[in-house]
């Protein structure tokens, strides 16, 4: 990499976001530039800026006070000499070297106590660092199986909603299927739509009728499929709307054929969403009722 | 207000006599960025408490390790912001509980001297207007490279951007930045 190039990288590595390879080549850099150094330093000092930014309510002077309790904790003589400093000035310069030979014996015994401790209670931090760190990954892990599982229970109630409307229209067609006075009229394909076939049963006891279509395509955006009785007397009569998915079976309820009319024709048209009064759209299906 | 190479020399002073066992070098590095690594913290654990507990222990971290130190290798106030900021991460992935207070406290110490207080709120009124220069977008990509510990990928993610994009207007950011706390000061 040029030097241009490895300058470039100077703000990332600031910001700790370099990856281990540039910042293996910047490291190597930094070792023989006069400049970017002083440049890094300079980022890094604006980086470490940035947490003045931060409006917190944390004390300076609790700060202060957990250090104290920590240098009083391993040196009791350092922090008593912050306090003791004005009287020592006024001691005897005997006195005086006495006292520090004794704050000087006592400070290397409590530096040995405090290395042989401090040991000890880094080795004993180490394996509670361990543990924790294992307890942050198995957490982390437990975490994400839960949000797996719950994203699974998601998608397991949103197949649930959809099997649950496919019975519920099975159930429908069933309902007419039981009437005694079932009007079965089968529809054939036409051009537009060639794999397509359809049934229409309808029972005037009951006042009912349900499609069931297969082979039909899903409708353009802005477009639906429209049930129409073509009757002797009115024409076309509009006997209600209902959508398709490509591969998948359709089954709609739709308006039993009016009474007091003959009904001469059934068909299928492609019409604009919402459906209209008459048919506009190309014809997909059409059948004549079966007499007996 | 102090200028920050001259703090810089100070610092370095400071850390030097840290080394060699001046518990007031240490008192003196805190009165400067105890507030800093407290706001830092707080911006990561969200909680008052554990943020100065953070803060106490960076500092107190830089006192143990003073002499391997390297002044070639980084600026005093980034080594301890890097201190710092490590310690937040590691806290807010464990979520440590509260701790409850051991021992006594001690004789409350000397409030911070005034002349640190004086300086620190200068330099953050600086860096505030600093970071207000930046556009929305570079502020934001700025924080979550500093007070997030999600990948560059994931910040991508979040932000909705490309990987590319997300590194390159980091690094712009970071340069307005530089260059206003430049004119600033």
């Amino acid at each position: 990499m040029t030097h241009e190039e490895l300058k470039a990288l100077l703000p990332l590595a600031a910001l700790n976001r370099l990856d281990s390879e540039e910042m293996a080549a910047l490291r190597e850099h930094l070792a023989s530039c006069h400049e970017c150094p002083a440049e890094l330093r300079e980022f890094e000092n604006a980086v470490a800026m940035m947490a003045l930014a931060v409006d917190a309510p944390t004390s300076a002077d609790r700060i202060a006070q957990k250090l104290e309790a920590r240098l009083a904790a391993v040196a009791p003589v350092i922090a008593k000499a912050a306090t003791d400093r004005p009287a020592s000035r006024v001691a005897e310069p005997s006195r005086r070297d006495s006292s520090r030979r004794i704050a000087t014996r006592l400070s290397i015994a409590a530096a040995i106590v405090f290395a042989i401790y401090g040991a000890a209670v880094t080795s004993r931090l180490s394996n509670l660092q361990s543990a924790y760190d294992a307890r942050a990954n198995q957490l982390a892990y437990l975490q994400n199986r839960f949000t797996t599982l719950e994203h699974d229970a998601q998608m397991a109630e949103q197949k649930i909603d959809a099997l649950s409307k496919v019975l519920s229209e099975r159930v429908r067609l069933e309902d007419v299927l039981d009437a005694p006075d079932l009007e079965v009229t089968r529809l054939g394909p036409l051009p537009a739509a060639p794999g397509a076939r359809a049934v229409v049963i309808a029972s005037k006891s009951s006042n009912s009728a349900v499609l069931r279509a297969t082979g039909l395509e899903t409708p353009p955006s802005g477009k639906t499929y429209e049930l129409w009785w073509i009757t002797k007397q009115k024409g076309p009569v509009p006997a209600g709307t209902f959508t398709a998915e490509s591969g998948n079976e359709v089954i709609a309820k739709v308006d039993p054929p009016p009474v007091g009319d003959r009904v001469m024709l059934t068909a299928v048209t492609l019409e604009p969403a919402g459906g209209v009064p008459k048919p506009t759209g190309a014809m997909y299906l059409k059948g004549a009722p079966e007499r007996e | 207000m102090a200028k920050a190479t001259e703090n810089i020399t100070s610092d370095r002073e400071l850390v030097a006599a840290m080394a060699n066992g001046d518990a007031d070098a240490l008192r003196a590095l805190s009165a400067r960025y105890a507030h800093m690594l407290g706001a830092l913290a707080y911006r990561f654990v969200k909680d008052e408490s554990d943020a100065e507990e953070i803060a106490a222990d960076a500092l107190w971290q830089a006192w143990r390790e003073a002499a391997s130190f390297d002044p070639a290798r980084s600026s005093v106030s980034a080594w301890l912001v890097m201190l710092g900021r490590s310690r937040a991460i590691d806290r807010f992935r464990a979520a440590r509980a509260r701790r409850p207070p051991e021992n006594p406290q001690p004789e409350p110490a000397p409030v911070a001297d005034a002349l640190s207080e004086l300086e620190t709120a200068e330099r953050a009124k600086i860096v505030k207007q600093a970071v207000g220069e930046l556009e929305t977008r570079e502020r934001e990509l700025l924080e979550l490279a500093y007070f997030s510990d999600l990948s560059q990928t994931e910040i991508a993610d979040k932000v909705g951007l490309p990987l590319g994009t997300v590194k390159t207007r980091m690094r712009t950011a970071l340069i307005k930045l530089r260059d206003a706390l430049r004119r600033l000061r």
